[in-house]
């Protein structure tokens, strides 16, 4: 066999085992998100709220410069249906006006207040609290980046569990509440997150969702197809594995504990929250301690998803360099037989499909063309091969819609439906390609060791404001 | 090879096109089902409202949605009504059949609708207790919760033992059969002191923590002989149910656990004693404000401060807690 | 008695339901309102005798309405039953601090809502 052909036979398997193990994966996300459905008609929530033995939780919001957004998101969060919590504001160094719009909206006072024993972090420069919410307060550091401002809060805590939620993210009103369900369920669940939208084309309205849209642009709504099939296939199906390595940044809870015996956040990645979970799995089953990391198959949190593509790009490079950061440092999992599912699947999986994936795509969009102009390949294999992929990849997509409009129904207009159905068969030719394209940047910008994150500018979220431009 | 691919590859273009049309389709269902369920909603609501406030209402013949409709409804009121509102609930649930259909759900073989039923007998039944106790043991645990739950609705006492038992092996949420517990009310507190004394630690804790709740000062003395168990949750549990009860008598049993070797039974033993009011212990809490690490030292400066007391050179604990009541006062 | 206005503030529609059904029926007439922002503006424009007020409720919630409302000379002596979920000691006693004069807990018997509003009206 000559070399050509090896690479097209590996090319052929790469690809089978590919969309086998995505198929797979759908199949076990379907299962798994009709049991969540079925269960919604006996869900002890109003119980679980009013229940003293409901463990209180420590909110952390990190912020650097988001006057924009951040009294909306701070009052959203303190309206959240949960029996008892504090909230952490840590402003991250802002520049902007974030501390002077907070201390106004709630009237924060100075206070001076001990430094717990815990995690380092750069140095406080104020501790505020605020007079009319006492469950508020705020800590104006220095600015070390997110990871070091989550730290911070982490130190501050006061309570056995922490969420971690984004300046700009949106939460459902009983989002705390259904990502704590696991963890009230059974005390071994250390770690839980639930399923993230994108908030574009939704109206908000006191950092509330009134009414779930669509974006009317196409390149958030590809996104929108996208975190459908990432969440409700992908997250759901590890989840049900027992191996869900990525807990979103936007919103996700932890038990205090053991994110402070494993040393916190790591602040020389860019993917942090990624690195956190995989750390948390890596030294729990080191330490043979039984322990799950759960996936709520739950709308939770909206997020602002970008709507240019010089945005979106950096996003994806950063995401795939945070990805790849992780799985280096912890590249020691796959030869460490005490981690199971994780070295025998989760990791190799993620290196194998999306680490390599689009390089592998790559070869398959560059080389096996120029081979079978050659004659090298035979010519209508090659073509055939790719509809066979392509058409898979779009099933995949039009799945995820069907699994979305066969549990949640979130999307209320039909002819937003035809629209996501549509967006589902076409996101496979071009918005893949483009998203290949930025995650092979992101592997030559990991090889080169870039730290920085991109910058990612907000708009924040206004009054009754129909964000759909 | 080629041929089979091409074929292949048709072949899933049309079930793309299927999936696709069947998501449109589906809502196109949907829509008109929606529509016919409100319907019968709104033509069943005021019926079920004039029936709540107690009038003599006949339901008439009903087809299937309009029973479906007619058994939301009087979940969705049940479930936010206590006294008259909710005998009257019960009285046309049972007339209209809703609850002879949900006592058959109960047993079907699919676990999800066993919890459905059991969870909404809750809302709708009344003395149930039987068929709810048998389901407290059900293989599934959603039906096990909602058992609990529907248990402490229906204020079942007899489910106490029941529920504080699962509550003990953990075969039911401790959030859930602590609030079943508690709806159930006083009846609970003599099993839950039971537990106390038996049991895995996790259920003593629990159960401590219950009794300062639903327990009076006659369990206090018990909850006292807790403060000297092995285990520091159990005395962390018993220290802070101590506090809540608010015995003063306890006050003199917990001012030794403040030399708890575990900073954290320290912690509760200091906040326990500033919400007893026990101005005695004001000299000791600020020696331990001002030497104690972090968290014992917090709590007790918190306290300090609530009973009153005067520092003259407060240091950082006792500064921040005298400050922090300020701004909340 | 006819003319006796009473707001309900209440996001939960069912809840509103069963309160607006047995408060009419008592010959009251009966406002609702699902947040507290929307319970104010008809608070200043309807001014209603008594208002009820969850605690949870979107936007701004019942608590930071009631102070909302004692802040204000117009309003400082409305009466004010909460009607809330939280049913812990401290939750009733951050009730009353704040300024309600009467805290009911959900589940809640119609009847019992009915003759305390009535006490809070004749007091009033």
């Amino acid at each position: 066999m000559s070399l050509v052909e090896i690479s097209g036979v590996v090319v052929l398997v790469y690809f089978v085992v590919l969309n086998l193990s995505y198929a797979s994966f759908t199949v076990v996300a379907w299962r798994s998100l009709v049991a969540h459905r079925r269960s919604q008609d006996s869900l002890t929530s109003d119980e679980v709220f009013r229940s003293p033995l409901t463990p209180p939780v420590s909110i952390l919001l990190p912020a650097f410069n988001e006057a924009a957004g951040v009294v909306e998101s701070v009052r959203s969060l303190l309206q959240l249906r949960y029996p008892e919590f504090e909230m952490i504001v840590v402003d991250d160094g802002s520049t902007d006006d974030t501390l002077k719009a907070l201390t106004e909206a709630f009237n924060l006072v100075e206070v001076e207040k001990v430094t717990p024993p815990g995690l380092s972090f750069a140095p406080i420069r104020r501790v505020l609290v605020s007079a009319k919410h006492p469950e508020l307060s705020v800590i104006s550091k220095q600015n070390g980046g997110k990871a070091d401002a989550l730290n911070c809060g982490l130190t501050f805590g006061r309570f056995p569990y922490v969420c971690a939620v984004d300046a700009d993210a949106i939460l459902e009103p009983d989002a705390l509440l259904r990502v704590m369900s696991p963890i009230i369920d059974d005390r071994s669940v250390v770690a839980a997150g639930g399923i993230v939208r994108i908030a574009n084309g939704c109206e908000v309205d006191h950092g509330n969702v009134t009414r779930v849209g669509l974006p009317r642009s196409p390149l958030p709504t590809m996104q929108v197809v996208e975190y459908l099939r990432a969440f409700l296939v992908g997250r759901v199906g590890w989840g049900e594995l027992r191996a869900l390595l990525i807990i979103s940044g936007a919103f996700g809870v932890f038990k205090r504990s053991v994110v402070m015996s494993v040393g916190g956040y790591s602040t020389d990645t860019v993917g942090e929250d990624m690195e956190l979970v995989v750390r948390m799995h890596r030294q729990l089953r080191r330490s043979g301690t039984a322990y799950r990391v759960a996936f709520v198959p739950d709308p939770v949190a909206w997020t602002e998803a970008p709507e240019t593509l010089a945005v979106l790009g950096r996003q994806r490079r950063r995401w795939q360099r945070g990805l790849m950061e992780t799985l280096w440092r912890h590249r020691g999992i796959v030869v460490d037989r005490r981690q199971g599912i994780l070295a025998w699947l989760a990791v190799p999986y993620y290196v194998l499909f999306e680490v390599l994936g689009p390089l592998v795509e790559l070869f398959g969009y560059v080389v096996v063309p120029i081979a079978g102009a050659w004659g090298v390949l035979d010519i209508e294999f090659v073509i055939a091969f790719f509809a066979v992929s392509v058409v898979w990849g779009v099933m995949l997509s039009v799945s995820a819609v069907a699994l979305e409009e066969l549990t949640f129904r979130r999307y209320p207009l039909r002819r937003e439906v035809l629209r996501l159905a549509w967006y589902a068969l076409i996101d496979n030719f071009g918005y893949r390609q483009l998203t290949t394209w930025w995650r092979l940047h992101g592997i030559v910008e990991f090889l080169r060791g870039r730290k920085d994150w991109g910058v990612m500018p907000r708009r924040g979220f206004g009054s009754r404001e129909v964000r759909s431009s | 090879m080629t041929t089979q691919l091409i074929a292949l590859s048709i072949a899933l273009g049309v079930v793309n096109i299927v999936i696709a049309g069947a998501v449109v389709l589906n809502r196109l269902v949907a829509r008109y089902s929606d529509r016919r369920y409100r319907r019968a909603v709104e033509q069943v609501r005021p019926i079920v409202l004039s029936a709540i406030a107690g009038d003599a209402v006949s339901l008439g013949v009903r087809s299937r949605i309009e029973l479906l409709a007619t058994g939301d409804l009087l979940a969705k009121y049940g479930r936010n009504l206590s006294g008259d509102g909710r005998v009257h609930v019960n009285e046309l649930a049972e007339r209209s059949g809703v609850i002879d259909a949900l006592v058959r759900g109960s047993q079907s073989r699919r676990s999800w609708k066993r919890a459905a039923c059991v969870y909404r007998l809750g809302d709708l039944g009344r003395n149930q207790a039987e068929l709810l106790i048998v389901r407290l043991s059900d293989s599934d645990r959603r039906v096990r919760n909602a058992a609990a739950r529907s248990l402490g609705k229906q204020r079942c006492t007899e489910g106490v033992r029941p529920i504080a038992y699962a509550f003990g092996r953990g075969t039911i949420a401790r959030a859930v059969g602590a609030q079943a517990l508690i709806d159930i009310g006083p009846p609970a507190a003599d099993a839950l002191a039971r537990l106390l004394s038996s049991g895995p630690v996790l259920v003593q804790a629990g159960a401590a923590e219950l009794l300062g709740r639903l327990g009076t000062v006659s369990h206090s003395s018990l909850l006292a002989e807790a403060m000297d168990h092995h285990d520091p949750e159990v005395r962390v549990a018993a220290v802070r149910a101590l506090g809540r009860i608010g015995a003063r008598s306890a006050a003199a049993r917990i001012l030794p656990v403040l030399g708890d070797p575990v900073p954290f039974v320290r912690s509760a033993a200091a906040t326990a004693l500033g919400a007893l009011g026990s101005r005695d212990a004001i000299d000791a809490l600020t020696v331990m404000a001002e030497s104690d690490e972090y968290l014992p030292a917090r709590a007790a400066a918190e306290s300090a401060v609530l009973l009153g007391g005067r520092f003259p050179d407060p240091g950082p604990h006792l500064r921040e807690a005298i400050r922090m009541s300020e701004v909340t006062a | 008695m006819a003319d006796t206005t009473i707001l309900i503030a209440e996001d939960d529609p069912d809840i509103r339901d069963l309160v607006v059904f047995r408060l009419e029926r008592a010959g009251w007439q009966v406002l609702e309102a699902g947040d507290g922002e929307q319970a104010l503006e008809i608070i200043r424009s309807k001014k209603p005798d008594l208002v009820i007020v969850d605690w949870m409720m979107p936007v701004m919630s019942g608590i930071e309405l009631i102070s909302e409302l004692r802040e204000d000379p117009e309003t400082g002596s409305l009466p004010i039953l909460m009607l809330s979920a939280r049913a812990q000691e401290t939750d009733i006693v951050h009730g009353f601090t704040s300024g309600a004069n009467d805290y009911l807990t959900k589940p809640f018997s119609p009847q019992e809502l009915f003759l305390r509003v009535q006490a809070l009206l004749a007091r009033s």
